[in-house]
């Protein structure tokens, strides 16, 4: 995603450096990071999400 | 005027020729296609890059350029899931959802070639421990990395 030419998207997800990768529109890793930072960036978006839908998916008590 | 320099344009057709397993498609939207374009900074971006891949193309028989236009084929486009443009979708055996948004112009162009020899090959140069990771994954996930050319 070429940053310059998506203003819109850049100024969404707050990119002010590069590389930045936004993981399911609400994680964020910026700088070539390692690769294992990255996966554990991914793990957590995806346990995060999973568990705020469960959240939201149990019944009111 | 070719965008490539005899030297670079030879670099990239020994690495397709020596790299590339499976044929790939270059589906390239433009914001426009003939008719109506309204001329700027974004006309020429996306004009820049529909000429960088037409020369990229250019280097194998086995990849293949498709180009339309989003303005003009929106059932395509929504189709390819595709809101934006310029965009190029790369493709291998699969669709495996590569995707590369605006001009792959100066170094990001090595990023496009690389994109090209993974989607190729159907698997990205990463670890053991990360494929084994990202397999275990409970649901999708949509990474955007956002780059500029310098």
């Amino acid at each position: 995603m070429e940053a310059s030419e998506f203003p819109d998207l850049a100024q969404r997800y707050n990119v002010y450096a590069v590389p930045k990768t936004v993981i399911n529109e609400v994680g964020e890793v910026v700088g070539a990071v390692p690769e294992a930072h990255l996966v554990a960036a991914i793990t957590d978006v995806v346990r995060a999400q999973a568990a705020a839908a469960g959240e939201a998916g149990r019944p009111s008590s | 005027m070719p965008l490539l320099n005899d030297q670079d344009a030879a670099f990239v057709r020994t690495r397709l020729a020596n790299e590339l397993a499976h044929d790939v498609r270059l589906v390239f939207f433009a914001p426009s296609l003939g008719g109506l374009a309204v001329p700027g900074a974004d006309w020429e971006m996306a004009e820049y890059t529909r000429r960088i891949l037409r020369e990229f193309a250019s280097l194998s028989d086995r990849v293949h350029l498709e180009e339309h236009s989003l303005a003009g084929e929106p059932d395509l486009a929504r189709q390819y899931g595709v809101a934006r443009a310029p965009v190029t979708l790369v493709i291998g055996a699969e669709d495996y959802g590569v995707r590369f948004y605006g001009a792959p112009a100066g170094y990001e162009f090595v990023t496009l070639l690389e994109l090209v020899l993974d989607v190729s090959k159907g698997q990205a140069p990463v670890s053991e421990a990360t494929r084994a990771a990202l397999a275990g994954l409970a649901a999708d996930v949509h990474l955007q990395v956002f780059v500029t050319p310098t």
